[in-house]
């Protein structure tokens, strides 16, 4: 299968042609069958990849290339580049996708653009494949722009939404300024000369990187890591995942939780030998991750929207791959990678389970009570979320614990602020089963809610959104067409659920199924690299440099638990028991004021909007001022100082000029009048003419 | 003209032209065109065929006619290559599988050859032209296809 | 010279069949007639080239000239059917210019002729018919004037079809 392997991305592909161009002729339920079993394909093949690589057949990284550009010196291969993260990867990739392909079929039933849906998360897997499988940075990065466009085409799914309109631009724009920086950390990897390829950069960069600067070694990976900031949501550039979960939630789920945004982190760990040369670079990783893990998870706690409390979860445990990078854990976050993805696919499939459940209603003030209803979609997303806490035996708690055992290492081995780190992710260990618990308690404890009245703050929530959204449906079709009216077939259209009260139902057995796969996975796959248990496998497979040395911190071990389940108690006696001491405390001002922080995300996109945006505004307001006034009055002064030459030029082109042309014009008419006789037409004149000029030429030949 | 192919007669007196000396030549000239078989006389004939093939070019008024002269003059140029051909071959020399041998080059029957290819090559596209013309103008005649003049 | 006396009655008999076809095709008044009269010349050229130990290119005389281009001229002149009655002036007012330039070369040539020496090789002359070196020569030597060649007659081909196809009847 090795040889074979660039097959994988091909299946995707495929079904993204034909859907893209015959998705309006064949039948929606072709274009989900294609899609789906081409992702099952690729599921085979990744297995068999991985199955390879274990049982030694191929042992090692290998390499497979297609030349693509030769200019010169610069040879760009589009080359795969298959070491043991990259097989991993790519099963993981392959099974999230494959069952988030199979969910999306009970999910997006229905909608006006079900084909159109298929071939964007088709064309999503490809160029994930490609991410994951491509050895040199310049396809790495085509690769990687062709995932950016999929996020942004599948964010604004539901294009007549504004709040969708508005969040696919920003995803966009956000991400790209990561992209920059990432476009001239290669442009800089070439100028001094380093390979472009992931897999000659380890000898390159060993031993410290030996053949550059430190200072140039540190740049390079300084503006690497901004395309993995960027990608991967990190603090300061995290503000544009919350808003994409105005996507569908299989992408949410296959895009903004499990693939794409794990692939800045899979772009740490490819360039980890660039990182690993500069103390500096993986300072400023792990402190990234630290801090985005840490605000990120806070401001979890307090969000209503269920995708928003995961999109947030997903930027702090992104943060915490980050940290375990950062301070050399590179197996740690490798695994974390995988197990992440896993369980997140699984909690947002979950959620989406719910979602449909309770009729496309997100908020969980509206939900409750689900455990019962939707007994397969409860079992599956607790078990996930028990990973995602780091409640052990789940695999989440093996790779957390992997990460904080690295971080202690680290901290002991440096001291002073590194042991900050130590301490950042056990305090995002105790808020991720806070926030976790509220969710479960929120979501599927208790009575559901949905037939209540609303409260008041969701009534001030939903009519904010709604009053935006008229607007602009109002300022664009004036009335004449409705936007959200598109969304869903006529037939398809739900009843009215105002007139009698409706019960959440179990979710189709595709999700179910989905939901069964994944949470398999993500609760138990940690079990590989269970080291106290003494399974080891994973310390073997991954490894940077020298082999991990598989060893259990105990301490590390019983604190990071004991936090996960401290953090499980306090958020039930706050959300769950709601002791009146809690409830009065939460209405003190400062808890109110803490709250109202953390729920306008530390007012970061009032920031942006109101200073970065507002003053590119002034700008372009500013040089629009200066454009009329001063650019088109130089232009205007020009070309009234043209037209006067130009009359002036017109006399004398009349009268002068036209008048030599004239002149000559005269002339050779003259002359035509007298050799015009000579051209008779006539073929035999011609030859006379010839016979003449011949004779001519042998009488003076011979005789002068 | 080349050496090879003749050298010039040296004028009798230092190069003056005379009437004696056309006499003198002429007078030579009919000496041996009777007796002789050589390629003097397949010359003359030749150049006889190539004048009366040029005349029937500038008089004929009919466009075939034309061509037929053209085939005229063609056949002039061909018998001076085939006679010449036949008193002046150019050695060269052949090698085949095992054997070497000095023979005769045919360049002049080949040229020849070429010549006929070209002529009907020629034939048939201006044949073709003249009856294209013909359904054109209801005329054959080349003095009426003037019309390019200017 | 002591060349044979029967080569050279039939050198004469040869050239006044000649020289009388060409005179005939440029003066004769009938179209057709002047037609066959350069087959009558064409004939005696080809016996030339028997003189002239040249039989291969003596019976391409015959086959392309005469069997061929004839035919085609021939044909040609029976198509544009207006030729045998009702042209009137035969030739142009070209005559006597025609004349007078046409002799003047004629005697140039003629004067050139006599008063160049011909000196040749007797080791160099043809003096064997050889049609297996025309053939070598075809098809080793001058290959690639042969295939042009070819490549000529393809195109002429093609070109006399197009020029003198009828307009299509449906334009």
């Amino acid at each position: 299968m090795h040889n074979w392997v660039w097959l994988i991305p091909a299946l995707p592909l495929i079904s993204f042609i034909v859907i893209i161009f015959f998705g309006y002729r064949i039948k929606d339920r072709a274009s989900h069958l294609l899609a789906t079993w081409m992702m099952m394909l690729t599921i085979v093949g990744a297995v068999l990849v991985l199955l390879e690589k274990f049982t030694g057949a191929a042992t090692g990284a290998f390499t497979q290339a297609f030349p693509w550009v030769q200019v010169g010196d610069l040879k760009i291969p589009f080359t795969t580049y298959l070491d043991n993260p990259a097989a991993i990867t790519l099963l993981m990739v392959a099974i999230t996708a494959g069952f988030i392909h199979l969910f999306s079929q009970g999910y997006m039933k229905g909608d006006v653009r079900y084909s159109l849906f298929f071939a964007l998360i088709s064309l999503f897997s490809f160029s994930m494949f490609g991410v994951v499988l491509t050895d040199h940075f310049i396809s790495f990065l085509i690769f990687w722009e062709i995932m950016g466009f999929c996020s942004y085409a599948l964010i604004g799914f539901y294009i007549e939404k504004r709040s969708a309109q508005l969040a696919m631009k920003k995803a966009f724009i956000v991400t790209r300024i990561g992209d920059v920086g990432m476009i001239l950390g290669i442009i800089m990897l070439y100028y001094v000369g380093a390979p472009l390829r992931f897999s000659e950069m380890a000898a390159y960069f060993g031993h410290g990187g030996a053949h550059l600067s430190q200072a140039a070694v540190t740049t390079i990976g300084l503006l690497l890591f901004c395309g993995a900031v960027g990608k991967s949501a990190q603090f300061p550039l995290h503000v544009w995942l919350p808003d994409a979960m105005e996507g569908p939630t299989p992408v949410s789920a296959l895009i903004h939780a499990a693939t794409m945004v794990s692939a800045g982190v899979y772009l740490v760990v490819r360039i980890f030998p660039i990182v690993q040369a500069s103390v500096v670079t993986m300072t400023v990783v792990a402190a990234v991750g630290a801090f985005t893990a840490l605000i990120t998870a806070l401001v979890g706690l307090v969000m209503n929207d269920i995708k928003k409390v995961l999109a947030y979860s997903t930027m702090s445990q992104l943060g915490y791959m980050f940290l375990a990078l950062g301070v050399a854990g590179y197996t740690a976050g490798v695994f974390h990678l995988i197990n992440h993805a896993f369980f997140k696919a699984c909690l947002f499939l979950g959620s989406g389970s719910v979602i449909m459940g309770c009729h496309h209603q997100q908020d969980m003030r509206r939900m409750g009570g689900l455990a019962k209803l939707m007994p397969i979609t409860f079992v599956t997303f607790l078990i996930a979320s028990l990973s995602l806490m780091g409640i052990p035996p789940f695999s989440g708690f093996w790779s957390k614990d992997e990460i904080l055992g690295s971080a202690y290492a680290w901290g002991s081995e440096h001291g002073g602020a590194y042991w900050l780190l130590f301490l950042a992710g056990e305090l995002v260990a105790f808020l991720t089963a806070a926030y976790m618990t509220r969710l479960l308690i929120l979501t599927f404890a208790g009575k559901y809610r949905g037939n209540d009245a609303p409260t008041e703050d969701f009534v001030e929530d939903q009519a904010k959104l709604q009053s935006e959204q008229e607007n602009w449906e109002i300022k664009k079709y004036d009335r004449s067409l409705g936007g959200l009216k598109t969304l869903y077939r006529e037939d398809e259209e739900p009843e009215k659920h105002e007139e009698h009260r409706h019960v959440p139902r179990e979710s189709p057995w595709v999700v179910g199924a989905s939901l069964i796969v994944l949470a398999l996975f993500g609760g138990f796959f940690g079990f590989v690299g269970a080291v106290p248990l003494g399974i080891t496998w994973w310390q073997g497979f991954i490894t940077f440099g020298h082999a991990h040395h598989a060893e259990v911190n105990w301490l590390v071990m019983g604190i990071s638990t004991a936090m996960a389940l401290g953090g499980v108690f306090v958020a039930y006696i706050i959300w769950g028991a709601k002791f009146a001491v809690f409830m009065r405390l939460y209405r003190t001002r400062l808890v109110q004021v803490l709250q109202a922080v953390l729920a306008n995300r530390y007012y970061m996109d009032h920031f942006y909007n109101g200073i970065i945006v507002r003053g590119f505004m002034v700008l372009a307001k500013a040089s629009r001022i200066f454009d009329t006034w001063v650019v088109d009055l130089i232009v205007n002064a020009f070309g009234a100082g043209t037209k006067m030459f130009a009359y002036a030029y017109a006399w004398f082109d009349l009268w002068v000029v036209d008048g030599l042309v004239n002149l000559a014009g005269y002339m050779w008419l003259g002359i035509k009048r007298g050799i015009r006789p000579l051209q008779s037409g006539y073929l035999q004149h011609y030859m006379l003419v010839l016979i003449i000029a011949a004779v001519l030429f042998w009488v003076v030949r011979y005789f002068f | 003209m080349p050496e090879h192919i003749g050298l010039l007669l040296l004028l009798q007196d230092g190069g003056s032209l005379t009437a004696g000396h056309f006499v003198s030549l002429f007078g030579a000239f009919l000496r041996t065109f009777f007796t002789e078989f050589g390629p003097r006389q397949f010359f003359t004939v030749g150049a006889l065929l190539f004048c009366i093939g040029w005349y029937g070019v500038l008089v004929r008024r009919n466009a075939i006619a034309v061509l037929m002269a053209t085939e005229l003059m063609l056949n002039g140029v061909n018998v001076l290559f085939v006679s010449f051909n036949r008193w002046w071959g150019v050695k060269i020399t052949r090698a085949a599988f095992t054997s070497v041998e000095q023979v005769l080059s045919p360049v002049g029957q080949i040229f020849a050859i070429f010549i006929i290819i070209v002529a009907a090559a020629e034939a048939a596209v201006g044949l073709a032209i003249i009856i294209a013309i013909y359904r054109q103008i209801r005329s054959a005649n080349i003095e009426d296809v003037s019309g390019m003049k200017w | 010279m002591s060349a044979d006396t029967a080569i050279i009655l039939y050198w004469w008999f040869f050239t006044i069949v000649v020289v009388a076809g060409a005179v005939g095709t440029v003066a004769l008044r009938s179209l057709y007639h002047s037609a066959l009269s350069l087959v009558v010349c064409l004939a005696g050229v080809a016996g030339y080239y028997v003189l002239l130990n040249a039989e291969f290119l003596a019976a391409a005389q015959v086959v392309i000239y005469i069997g061929a281009i004839m035919v085609l001229v021939i044909s040609a002149i029976l198509v544009s059917e207006n030729v045998m009655g009702r042209q009137i002036t035969l030739t142009n007012r070209l005559v006597w210019p025609g004349i007078i330039a046409a002799g003047t070369l004629f005697c140039i040539m003629v004067y050139a002729n006599m008063r160049t020496i011909y000196a040749f090789d007797p080791e160099g002359a043809w003096l064997e018919s050889n049609v297996r070196h025309i053939g070598w020569s075809l098809m080793a030597t001058y290959t690639l004037p042969f295939e042009i060649a070819s490549l000529l007659l393809f195109m002429a081909m093609i070109g006399a079809i197009i020029i003198s196809r009828r307009d299509k009847p449906d334009a």
